[in-house]
C-alpha cells in the first residue's frame, strides 16, 4: 500500500462510516480521518516528513477551516504528494464550479457508497501514478 | 369831338308835315340819327327785317295799312324794340288794346313835345329789359348746368327739411339705391336709415344746425331691394340760403370699400384677441359677440368639437336684446351636444353653411320653447381646419328671413383665420391640461441641463413651487451618487439620443430623496431636451423588499441543499453499509446512529417550515 486514504469531515458519524465503506470496499485498510481543515493541515504538517501519498475525501463545509481554505494552503510539495477528492452533501451548482478552479481529481456527491470507493480504485489504478 | 351814340329810328307815317315835326323833336336829343321812312305795309316789314331799328315812331291810321298791324309784326320779331304810336286822339279802349299789344307809349299830335322824353324813356326802358333778360338767360343756364351735374353725378344728392323730410331727391339715387326720386318724396329720411344707425346719425344731423358743413361717418341705408348699403355723407346747412331752403345731403356709395375695410378690420381684430393674453373662453365670447354684430344676429353660439371630435361643446354664447335672457340663462346648462342630432347635426350633415328658417315647426329641432318664440331662424356655419371639424358658428335671428349677406361675406373673410386659431388654441388648451394634470413631471431644459419649464406636478412629487425650480440646473436636484449616471444620460441628449428609461433620485425640498424613473426626448433645433420624470419611489421600496426576501428565499434553499443533505447523505451512508458491508456486528451501532441522523433531519425540516411560513407573513 502506498498511498494513505483520508477522511477529513466535520460529522464524526459520517467520517465513521465513510472509513468502514473504505475498508469493506478494499480502497483501503487503514483509513484516516480528521474532524476538520485545521486537524487535517496540522497533522500533514507532520505526515508529509514521509514520502506517502494521500487521498483526501475532502468535505467542503467545516468550522475551523473548510475545503476552500485548505486548498488555498496547500504548498506545491504537498500538491504533489496529494489527491483531493471533494466530497459534498451540497447538490448546489456552484460548489462544484467553484471546486473545479481548483487541482482536484473528483467530486464526490454524498453519500459514499462500495460502488463509488471502488470506482475510485480503478481510477487510481489505471492513473497508475499512486500504485 | 364826342362821339354820338348812333340810332336807327324808323317811321311809319303818311304825312309829310307829320314827319318833319317827328324829326324836329330829335333835335334836342344827343343821338347821332338815321332815319327809315316808310308809309305801308310791305315797306314796313321790309325795314324791320333789313335794318333792325332802335326804335319805331307810328302813326295809329295809315292809308291801306295801320298802326296795330305793323305793332304785332315787331313784336312777332322782337319784344323789346320800343314802339311809339304818335296819332291823333285814340280812344281809351284802343290804348288798352296798344299796350296790351306791346306798344311802348304814346304821343299825341297835338303835345308833339312830350316826344323827345317818350323817346329817351323807351330807350331806357329797352336798355334795362335787354340787361334783364341777359342776367334771366344766366340763371336759367347756371340752374341747368347745375342740374346736370346732380342728376348725372355719381353722388345722391338729396335736400332735407329740418325735421328730415325729404325736399328734393337727385334722380341719381335710383342709381345707387334703386328708387325713383318720387319713391321717396313723402318720406323721413331716417325711414331708410339703418336702425343701428339711426342714433348716431340723429346726433350727427343735430350737430349741423350750429355748423355750416359736416362730414358724416359711415351708415347704412335701406335700397330698393331691401338691402342696406354703406354712404360716405356730406351734408351742409343751407336752410338760409332762400335757393336751397333746407339741408343738402351728399352720398356716396362705399359699400363695396368699406365692408371690406370692416371685414379686414374684424380679421385683424380676431387675430389680437387670440394673441392677447386673456382666457380662451374669454377670447372666444369676445370674437363671437364681433361676429354676431357685424353681422346682426340676435343670438349666436359657438361650439367647439371634443377631443376626438364625437361632441360639441358649446364655449360662447352672445345675445341682443332682454326677451332672450331667461333662455340664455336655461341653455347655460347643457353644455354638450351630439353632432349627429337637432341644429347642429342637420349643420354637419350638409357640411356646409346652413340657413334652418323654419325652427317653429321644425321637430327635430328640439329648441327651447321660449327660444322656438323668439327666434325664427338659424345659420350655421361649421368651422374647418385639415379635413377636421374644428367647431360650428351658430347665429339665430328673429325674422325668417334676415340678412345674411354680412355673414356669408364674413365667412370667406374670417372663417379661415377663426378655424386655424380655434385649431391651435384648442390644441394649446389640451396640451397644456395634459401639462397642468399630469401626475409626472413634464420638464422643458436646454442641453446644459437648465429647467425651462416645469409642470405643475413638481410641487405634489417634490414640494417645490415650479417658479423655484425655474431655472435652476436639473443636476442641482439629483442625489449626488446619481451624478455620474446623470452625466451620461446628457451626454446621450446632446447627441440627441432619446432615453427611454434612467431611474435616479432626486432631492425634495425637504432633504429626503425619492426615486424617479426618467425618458428623455432631445429636441435639437429647438436645443431642447422633453424629459418626463415617474415617481417610482414606491416601487422602488418594494424592489428593496423583494430583495431581502429573495435572499431569505436563497437561504432556505442553501439550507436544504446543506443542512438536508448532510443528514440525509449520513443516513443513506449507513444503509449501504448495512445492505452491503462485511461487517454485521456494528448494526445496533448504525442503527443509533440512524436514528440520531433522522430526528436531526426532523429538528432541521421543521426550522425550515418555520421559516419559510414567517418569511411568507412578511411578504403579504
Amino acid at each position: 500500500m502506498s498511498y494513505w486514504v483520508v477522511v477529513v469531515d466535520d460529522d464524526l458519524i459520517t467520517s465513521e462510516v465513510q472509513k468502514q465503506l473504505i475498508i469493506d470496499s478494499g480502497l483501503s485498510d487503514q483509513p484516516l480521518s480528521f474532524k476538520d481543515g485545521k486537524e487535517f493541515m496540522d497533522a500533514l504538517a507532520e505526515l508529509q516528513k514521509k514520502p506517502d501519498k494521500y487521498i483526501v475525501l475532502l468535505d467542503i463545509n467545516m468550522p475551523q477551516m473548510d475545503a476552500w481554505q485548505v486548498m488555498d494552503q496547500l504548498t506545491e510539495e504537498q500538491w504533489s504528494k496529494i489527491k483531493v477528492y471533494i466530497t459534498t452533501s451540497s447538490t448546489d451548482q456552484r460548489d462544484k464550479e467553484r471546486a473545479s478552479r481548483y487541482r482536484i481529481h473528483g467530486y464526490i456527491e454524498k453519500p459514499l457508497t462500495i460502488n463509488k470507493c471502488m470506482e475510485l480504485r480503478e481510477n487510481l489504478s489505471s492513473d497508475g501514478s499512486f500504485l | 369831338m364826342e362821339k354820338k351814340e348812333k340810332l336807327t329810328v324808323l317811321i311809319l307815317e303818311d304825312l309829310f308835315s307829320d314827319i318833319e315835326l317827328i324829326k324836329l323833336q330829335f333835335f334836342e336829343l344827343d343821338f347821332d340819327v338815321n332815319f327809315i321812312f316808310t308809309h305801308n305795309r310791305s315797306s314796313f316789314e321790309e325795314k324791320i327785317v333789313k335794318e333792325k331799328p332802335d326804335l319805331v315812331i307810328a302813326d295809329y291810321t295809315i292809308p291801306g295799312y295801320n298802326g296795330m298791324k305793323a305793332l304785332q309784326f315787331l313784336r312777332e320779331k322782337d319784344e323789346l324794340t320800343p314802339f311809339i304810336f304818335v296819332t291823333g286822339t285814340l280812344g281809351e279802349e284802343k290804348a288798352v288794346a296798344a299796350i296790351k299789344a306791346g306798344a311802348t307809349d304814346f304821343v299825341t299830335k297835338n303835345r308833339i313835345d312830350l316826344l323827345p322824353a317818350a323817346i329817351l324813356r323807351s330807350l331806357r326802358e329797352r336798355e334795362e329789359k335787354i340787361k334783364k333778360n341777359a342776367a334771366l338767360v344766366e340763371v336759367f343756364e347756371r340752374e341747368r348746368k347745375f342740374e346736370a351735374l346732380i342728376e348725372n353725378s355719381s353722388d345722391w344728392v338729396s335736400i332735407l327739411s329740418e325735421d328730415h323730410f325729404f325736399l328734393y331727391i337727385s334722380s341719381s339715387v335710383n342709381r345707387i339705391l334703386g328708387y325713383l326720386p318720387t319713391d321717396l318724396k313723402s318720406l323721413n329720411y331716417f325711414d331708410i336709415v339703418h336702425p343701428d344707425d339711426q342714433a348716431l346719425l340723429y346726433e350727427e344731423f343735430s350737430k349741423i344746425k350750429t355748423s355750416r358743413e359736416l362730414s358724416l361717418p359711415p351708415y347704412r341705408v335701406l335700397d330698393k331691394q331691401n338691402k342696406y348699403r354703406w354712404l360716405d355723407t356730406i351734408i351742409s346747412n343751407r336752410t338760409e340760403d332762400t335757393a336751397i331752403g333746407g339741408i343738402s345731403v351728399n352720398s356716396r356709395d362705399i359699400t363695396e370699400t368699406h365692408q371690406q375695410r370692416i371685414l379686414d378690420d374684424i380679421a385683424a381684430k380676431i387675430q389680437r384677441i387670440f394673441s392677447s393674453p386673456k382666457r380662451f373662453d374669454t377670447q372666444l365670447q369676445l370674437i363671437l359677440r364681433l361676429l354676431k354684430n357685424f353681422g346682426s344676429a340676435d343670438y349666436a353660439e359657438l361650439w367647439l368639437s371634443d377631443v376626438d371630435g364625437s361632441r360639441m361643446i358649446r364655449r360662447a354664447s352672445s345675445f341682443k336684446g332682454t326677451a332672450l335672457i331667461p333662455f340664455v340663462q336655461k341653455s347655460k346648462t347643457v353644455k354638450t351636444a351630439d353632432r349627429k342630432s337637432g341644429v347642429l347635426g342637420k349643420i354637419w350633415a350638409a357640411k356646409k353653411p346652413t340657413f334652418l328658417s323654419n325652427l317653429e315647426t321644425d321637430q327635430d329641432i328640439k329648441l327651447d320653447k321660449l327660444a322656438k318664440n323668439e327666434l325664427k331662424s338659424v345659420l350655421g356655419i361649421p368651422l374647418m381646419h385639415g379635413g377636421k371639424s374644428v367647431g360650428t358658428l351658430l347665429y339665430y335671428f328673429r325674422s325668417s328671413i334676415p340678412e345674411l349677406d354680412g355673414f356669408y361675406s364674413i365667412m370667406e373673410t374670417t372663417n379661415n383665420v377663426l378655424s386655424v386659431e380655434l385649431q391651435r388654441r384648442k390644441s394649446e388648451e389640451e396640451l397644456e391640461h395634459l401639462f397642468n394634470l399630469s401626475p409626472d413631471i413634464l420638464c422643458m431644459m436646454s442641453l446644459e441641463g437648465t429647467i425651462k419649464k416645469i409642470s405643475p406636478s413638481v410641487e405634489s412629487n417634490m414640494g417645490y413651487p415650479p417658479q423655484e425650480v425655474l431655472s435652476k440646473n436639473f443636476a442641482e436636484l439629483l442625489h449626488p451618487d446619481d451624478l455620474e449616471k446623470a452625466t451620461l444620460f446628457q451626454r446621450n441628449s446632446l447627441q440627441g439620443k432619446s432615453i427611454h428609461y434612467f431611474e435616479s433620485r432626486l432631492i425634495t425640498k425637504e432633504g429626503e430623496f425619492k426615486w424617479f424613473a426618467w425618458s428623455a426626448y432631445p429636441l435639437v433645433e429647438e436645443e431642447l431636451i422633453i424629459v418626463i420624470g415617474k415617481d417610482i419611489h414606491e416601487k422602488k421600496i418594494i424592489d428593496k423588499t423583494l430583495e431581502e426576501q429573495n435572499s431569505q428565499l436563497k437561504q432556505i434553499a442553501w439550507s436544504q441543499s446543506h443542512e438536508v443533505r448532510a443528514p440525509l447523505a449520513r443516513m443513506l451512508s449507513i444503509l449501504e453499509l448495512i445492505n452491503k458491508g462485511n461487517t454485521t456486528d456494528m448494526k445496533v451501532e448504525y442503527i443509533k446512529h440512524l436514528n440520531e441522523s433522522a430526528n436531526e433531519l426532523d429538528t432541521i425540516i421543521r426550522k425550515m417550515v418555520d421559516s419559510t411560513i414567517n418569511l411568507n407573513l412578511s411578504l403579504q
